[in-house]
């Protein structure tokens, strides 16, 4: 058993995995890391199962030592990572040795970065996640974003070979690109007007302040509903949920399980990664997703990660 | 005859059971037992199951996605629609209705029409029954309120609501177990923790149980244990 220590907290760093199965009935969140995209590549880069927890990084501007030899990867957002005063790569393998330091600078392209470790963080599970919900205050090693001092255990698993592992080039995705959010029309998208579901498709938005792993919310043409209140109802992850005032909400991993306002339907969920290492100020698309496609996109994406 | 509900797909890996039926006390046990049918059904396959007034989302393992709808449909077909359903446990849930613990109890009040007195009266007057849990932890929604005191939600969310703010929305009223963001009416606050994830039992109430609220006094909400 190795133990990392936090040594400059950073803004927001938290032990994510997959998320939470089975507690959403009981209001819990799902949580678990946004952007799985870069979450999977860490682990599979090192050869770990592909829910193994990983840190996730807000912005960066953190730094931690290591007490046992291991591997380490990181992928997600660029934020100048250097081990000991040297860089080292984003998106590949690093072997770190006994009293390394590991340091994140601010992010230049992306929001989130992912730092795996070989046989991943330990912690406890509750509802068979790692995964930290800092506005419950669970889950995590101790139900909150990760503070100075604070150690967390990794499984001195046997390292991999010392030849560094890269993603390769294809699968590194460019966060500086207009994203355009592919979205399921479902719940509520008969009843809202016409016209302005058409303002809403021909027009950009852009993420505002209020952006975080519960939601964003974004600013732009408004969605115009006359219809009356629904009744609170179930909402997934990409759900565009749209109050009175009729610019929508994003709703992430950090969600609450039931939402009272109209929904115009869902984000497929490789544009949510996406959408995940967008800030303040980027500006977005909509577009109708064709169910099928998406569908097997995510299978095919799925499976490249767990087979 | 109009079929009892509809299924969608909703997103890649979640299915939508939409029940064409208004909501109820009997129609939101029937829903808890088509949730955990799918649950015995599908076991892991499941990731989350969300029951709610009148639909039940159903969410399974993102690297299992299949085509489920088919497979649900059968599994809820036997289920039978019961009318008579008997009442879970009463919880008595104190609470101090005050301006000082709801910044604008002013502006609900003039858009009910009710005295300070009148609101508390209503809101205490009877149990509430437990449709759902939902939006956060141990979050319950009941109803139903009167006429009278029914406001939509507000137009633009608040991003923070105090832990044990007592709410209204529409017919229903619930409780904030945690501070999170809420487009409510803040009405009160209650002292008591009604959720707490290292309990043996976290949340005081769950669906099908009564709630009745009980009006206190500013000494009694600080005694028990109520922050201002």
């Amino acid at each position: 058993m190795g133990n990392l220590k936090v040594i400059t907290k950073g803004f927001l760093v938290t032990l994510q995995d997959q998320g939470r199965q089975n507690c959403q009935q009981l209001g819990l969140a799902e949580a678990g890391a946004i952007d799985k995209h870069a979450y999977f590549w860490g682990n599979k880069l090192l050869g770990n199962h592909p829910e193994v927890a990983s840190l996730e990084i807000l912005v960066g501007n953190c730094s931690f030592t290591f007490d046992t030899p291991t591997t380490i990867a990181i992928t997600g957002a660029e934020m100048a990572v250097q081990l000991n005063d040297a860089p080292i790569p984003n998106w590949a393998t690093t072997r770190v040795d006994r009293g390394d330091t590991l340091t994140f600078g601010i992010m230049t392209t992306g929001l989130r970065a992912y730092l795996a470790v070989s046989g991943g963080f330990t912690a406890k599970l509750f509802f068979n996640s790692r995964s930290t919900m800092v506005r419950e205050k669970t889950g995590g090693i101790h139900g909150n974003k990760l503070s100075s001092g604070d150690l967390i255990g990794y499984s001195s698993s046997p390292l991999i070979s010392d030849h560094r592992l890269r993603v390769p080039e294809k699968f590194i995705p460019n966060y500086n690109t207009e994203l355009t959010l592919r979205f399921f029309r479902s719940y509520h998208f008969d009843e809202f007007e016409k016209e302005s579901v058409k303002k809403c498709l021909n027009s950009n938005y852009t993420v505002t302040n209020e952006a975080d792993r519960m939601g964003y919310r974004l600013n732009g043409s408004q969605l115009k509903r006359d219809k009356g209140n629904i009744l609170s109802i179930g909402v997934p992850c990409g759900a565009i949920q749209v109050p009175t005032a009729g610019e929508p909400i994003i709703l992430l991993n950090d969600r609450q399980c039931t939402g009272g306002y109209p929904i115009l339907g869902v984000i497929a969920t490789r544009d949510i990664f996406q959408l995940s290492q967008r800030k303040a100020g980027d500006t977005i698309r909509f577009a109708v997703a064709e169910p099928q496609n998406v569908t097997q996109e995510l299978q095919n994406f799925y499976r490249f990660f767990y087979e | 005859m109009a079929k009892l509900y509809s299924i969608s797909q909703v997103s890649e890996n979640s299915l939508l059971v939409k029940y064409n039926e208004r909501f109820s006390t009997h129609l939101s046990v029937y829903i808890a037992r088509c949730g955990n049918a799918v649950i015995t059904h599908f076991g892991d396959k499941v990731l989350n199951t969300i029951p709610s007034y009148d639909a039940l989302l159903v969410t399974f393992q993102p690297y299992l996605i299949d085509n489920f709808l088919q497979e649900v449909e059968d599994v809820l077909k036997p289920i039978p629609f019961e009318k008579n359903v008997t009442n879970g446990k009463v919880i008595t849930i104190p609470t101090y209705y005050d301006l000082e613990v709801a910044e604008f109890l002013g502006e609900i009040l003039d858009d009910t029409g009710y005295d300070l007195n009148e609101l508390i009266h209503h809101h205490t007057a009877k149990p509430f029954f437990v449709y759902m849990i939902g939006f956060c932890p141990g979050f319950g929604y009941m109803g139903e309120l009167p006429k009278q005191m029914q406001l939509p939600r507000r137009k633009v969310p608040q991003l923070k609501i105090p832990v044990g703010s007592v709410a209204i929305a529409d017919f229903q009223t619930a409780i904030y177990p945690i501070e999170m963001p809420g487009g409510w009416h803040i009405i009160g606050r209650t002292p008591l923790k009604v959720f707490d994830a290292h309990r043996e039992n976290p949340s005081l109430f769950k669906q099908g149980d009564l709630v009745q609220f009980e009006a206190i006094s500013r000494s009694e909400f600080i005694n028990i244990g109520g922050v201002i």
